[in-house]
């Protein structure tokens, strides 16, 4: 079973993505901020990690670039959460790395095909 | 040239005047001098010259009896002269004095009458004697006759009857020396004579008779006639004692001619004329003159007689009047005469200085061209010159003015320019500005409006599964459905935010103004937001003013505003205590909310009260919430006519006061 993290500091939404992915079969961690993402990261070691931008204490730029220059973790691909479409382009630009991008409020379908898509390349 | 209606001649006056008050002042030193000097000199000059004559006439007179007396001296010697008187004094030789004289008394009254004439008439005429007088009397026009006279005075010898027979007071007068007479009328030549005696003596030197010539005076005097130049004029001749003898009027006048004091102040005169008083009845002051009359060879410095010529003192001091008289005249004519050339000259002062004046006038007028031709070569051309150099300079810096004026003008037209189209722009752009905030106000009102529907159908339709009416949920059902509707009842709050600020900020939102008591408004708020602080393990106390005045607000807005300040507060503080205090001034009430949680930044201050702005933070989690909270707050306070003001310290808690008037002091909307 697929551990995938989610870093969100909008409690209630982190808490119905968690909801979805355990329905869908995934499990589930959960970081409020930042730093506590970067924590469980290093901790589980999940398989993909869904990462807001907008974070307290270490932010979703800082946090992916981190991430993707640790040789230890820079295979575990990165979903970024995005509400700001109009600034998509600049996100994508600064998040080097980021293996995808979803716009919020997302279709619950398509992050599952985005998932299962991305898991499947990482084991190819 | 336009003239001056009180145009002023006063320097041509003045140098006119000037020039008649040098000329009468010179006249008056003048006049002064010739009264006081002038009539010295004059009176020396003319008496001098009166004197002159007279001292001319003296001499003339010496020298005539002199020459004459010689003359007799000569003659009058030898046996021819001796002889008759030698006969003629043996008669008296057998005579007492008296019988003597007695006889020739006697023979005298037979002289007078020619009738009775006789013998001694024919004895004395028609002797040798007589014959030779009479020759030396036609010899010398100067002789009127000659008389010889023995030694009692008996007539020896005659050149003619006009005498007497015996002539004792002769003899009496006789003492050897020769003497003058008073000069008398001789009726026979019709003329004035001076008879002049002299003694006869024989060759032992013994007096023997008496010789007398008659002297005529004619040649003389006629001197002395022609010094009757004026009417006033008179010579006379006189003795010591200023008896006159013989008078150029030919008046015999046996008279003093004036005072012995007088006289005598005459005499001692070095001057050798005096101005004395006329003798009665003349009246006046007579200018005198004398000269004495000498004989130099019989009588050496003895003065026999003195001519003396008077002249009235008016006369002479007349002259100096009628100089005086010129003088005036002739002052008078030169000041007649001085008046035009003074007021010519004054002219040709003016006259440049006219021209200076029309150039001024001119200036005035603003025409700076006028030429100014004065070529006096004196300070008045140096003035005008001066004046030209001032003109040229005044022109000059007219020509500058005028040249910054027309820059002037074209700047402020240029500006004015400027300022019109930028005005335009500017209403332009706050035209669009207006349409462009009239569009969002509308958009805002119309999209929160519009959202509102699907947000009621979506709260209704998690209501309805909420309520599990329609069947039970499981757990992960439910946890979605409660998060659902937190969410919901989150967006349903920002909308209301949204509306609020948007009414707050077009003027739409309505207050409902009552009396409140602002202490009971804290309780309350206090009471709705107990449970959220205790969720955060956080207390809200209060310290309240107990005295504090009811005041007039919106007792809803204001709620909202302290809702706001204690969701912030219990927002920003991770635990630890919320302080809500009141208090009031004279005029107004004033509330503290007191936080101890993370503070606000420095440079954050500004941003607090900003439309859309949240501080952003580290350390919290990131707030929920449009960040409309305060500002909408802001504008409740304002509304109301308060004041809002945060003071915090980075760390240590956040506080915010408000105040709000006691009586209502609504801003108009």
């Amino acid at each position: 079973m697929a551990k995938i993290l989610v870093v969100d500091d909008s409690e209630d939404i982190a808490e119905v993505t968690k909801i979805v992915l355990e329905c869908s079969g995934y499990e589930a961690v959960v970081a409020y901020d930042g730093q506590a993402g970067l924590e469980k990261a290093y901790k589980e070691n999940p398989d993909l990690i869904i990462l807001d931008l907008m974070l307290p204490k270490v932010d979703g730029y800082k946090f992916c670039s981190t991430l993707k220059a640790d040789e230890k973790y820079k295979n575990i691909p990165i979903i970024i959460f995005t509400a700001r479409t109009q600034d998509l382009e600049r996100i994508m630009g600064e998040t080097v790395g980021a293996d995808a991008h979803i716009i919020k409020p997302y279709d619950t379908q398509i992050l599952l095909a985005k998932i299962k898509e991305l898991l499947e390349n990482k084991q190819a | 040239m336009q003239e001056q209606s009180g145009q002023k001649t006063g320097v041509r006056r003045k140098i006119t005047l000037i020039i008649c008050l040098s000329v009468l002042v010179v006249m008056t030193i003048g006049i002064f001098l010739v009264y006081f000097f002038g009539a010295n000199l004059l009176q020396n000059i003319i008496v001098g010259n009166y004197a002159e004559r007279v001292r001319f006439l003296g001499n003339d007179v010496s020298e005539l009896l002199d020459r004459e007396v010689e003359f007799l001296k000569v003659h009058a010697a030898g046996p021819e002269w001796n002889r008759p008187l030698l006969e003629h004094n043996v008669r008296y030789s057998s005579l007492t004095e008296e019988e003597a004289r007695l006889l020739l008394l006697k023979e005298n009254e037979i002289w007078i009458e020619p009738v009775k004439g006789g013998p001694a008439r024919k004895e004395c005429l028609e002797n040798a004697l007589s014959n030779t007088l009479r020759r030396l009397v036609k010899d010398n026009k100067d002789l009127a006759g000659i008389y010889v006279f023995d030694r009692l005075g008996g007539l020896v010898a005659a050149s003619d009857e006009s005498t007497g027979f015996y002539q004792q007071e002769v003899i009496a007068q006789q003492d050897g020396k020769v003497t003058v007479g008073d000069i008398t009328f001789k009726p026979s030549i019709n003329d004035w004579v001076m008879p002049v005696t002299l003694p006869l003596r024989d060759q032992a030197g013994k007096i023997i008779g008496i010789c007398r010539a008659d002297i005529s005076t004619r040649r003389s005097f006629a001197k002395l006639e022609d010094f009757r130049d004026s009417a006033l004029s008179n010579a006379l001749l006189a003795d010591e004692s200023g008896v006159i003898v013989s008078s150029s009027e030919f008046k015999p006048l046996s008279k003093k001619f004036t005072s012995d004091a007088d006289l005598q102040r005459l005499l001692t005169s070095k001057k050798k004329y005096e101005i004395v008083d006329n003798p009665p009845p003349r009246r006046g002051k007579t200018f005198v003159v004398f000269a004495d009359i000498k004989l130099p060879s019989l009588s050496g410095d003895t003065v026999v007689r003195r001519i003396f010529m008077d002249r009235d003192a008016e006369e002479v001091f007349a002259s100096l009047n009628r100089l005086i008289t010129y003088l005036v005249i002739v002052s008078l004519i030169v000041i007649v005469i001085m008046v035009p050339v003074g007021y010519f000259f004054g002219g040709l002062f003016i006259k440049p200085i006219k021209k200076l004046q029309e150039s001024v006038q001119q200036v005035i007028k603003g025409n700076f061209d006028f030429p100014i031709a004065i070529h006096t070569r004196d300070e008045i051309e140096q003035f005008a010159d001066s004046f030209r150099e001032m003109i040229l300079n005044i022109k000059n810096k007219q020509k500058d003015l005028l040249g910054a004026k027309n820059q002037l003008e074209i700047l402020a037209k240029s500006l004015e320019e400027k300022v019109t189209e930028r005005t335009s722009e500017l209403k332009e752009a706050n035209d669009k500005l207006a349409a462009a905030l009239n569009i969002k106000s509308r958009f805002t009102s119309m999209v929160s409006h519009e959202l509102r529907t699907p947000l009621t159908a979506i709260k209704e339709g998690i209501s309805v599964a909420s309520s599990e009416i329609s069947g039970a949920l499981n757990e992960i059902q439910k946890k979605c459905l409660t998060i659902a509707a937190r969410n919901v009842e989150r967006l349903n709050r920002l909308i209301n935010e949204i509306l609020d600020f948007q009414k707050l900020e077009s003027g739409k939102m309505t207050f409902d103004i009552q009396e409140n008591n602002m202490n009971e408004v804290v309780k309350e708020v206090r009471e709705s937001m107990l449970l959220l602080a205790e969720s955060r393990k956080i207390d809200i106390t209060l310290e309240l003013d107990e005295n504090l005045p009811l005041a007039k607000f919106d007792k809803d807005k204001i709620t909202q505003v302290l809702i706001n300040l204690i969701n912030n507060a219990i927002k920003f503080t991770e635990e630890g205590n919320i302080l809500i205090k009141t208090s009031h001034g004279e005029n107004h009430i004033q509330v503290t909310v007191q936080d101890t949680g993370i503070g606000i930044k420095e440079e954050d201050m500004p941003k607090l009260f900003q439309a859309f702005t949240q501080i952003e933070s580290d350390q919290a989690k990131k707030a929920d919430g449009t960040g409309l909270g305060l500002v909408i707050s802001l504008e409740i306070i304002k509304a109301h006519g308060g004041k809002i003001w945060p003071e915090s310290t980075f760390g240590q808690g956040t506080t915010i006061h408000f105040v709000l008037p006691i009586r209502e002091r609504r801003k108009p909307a």
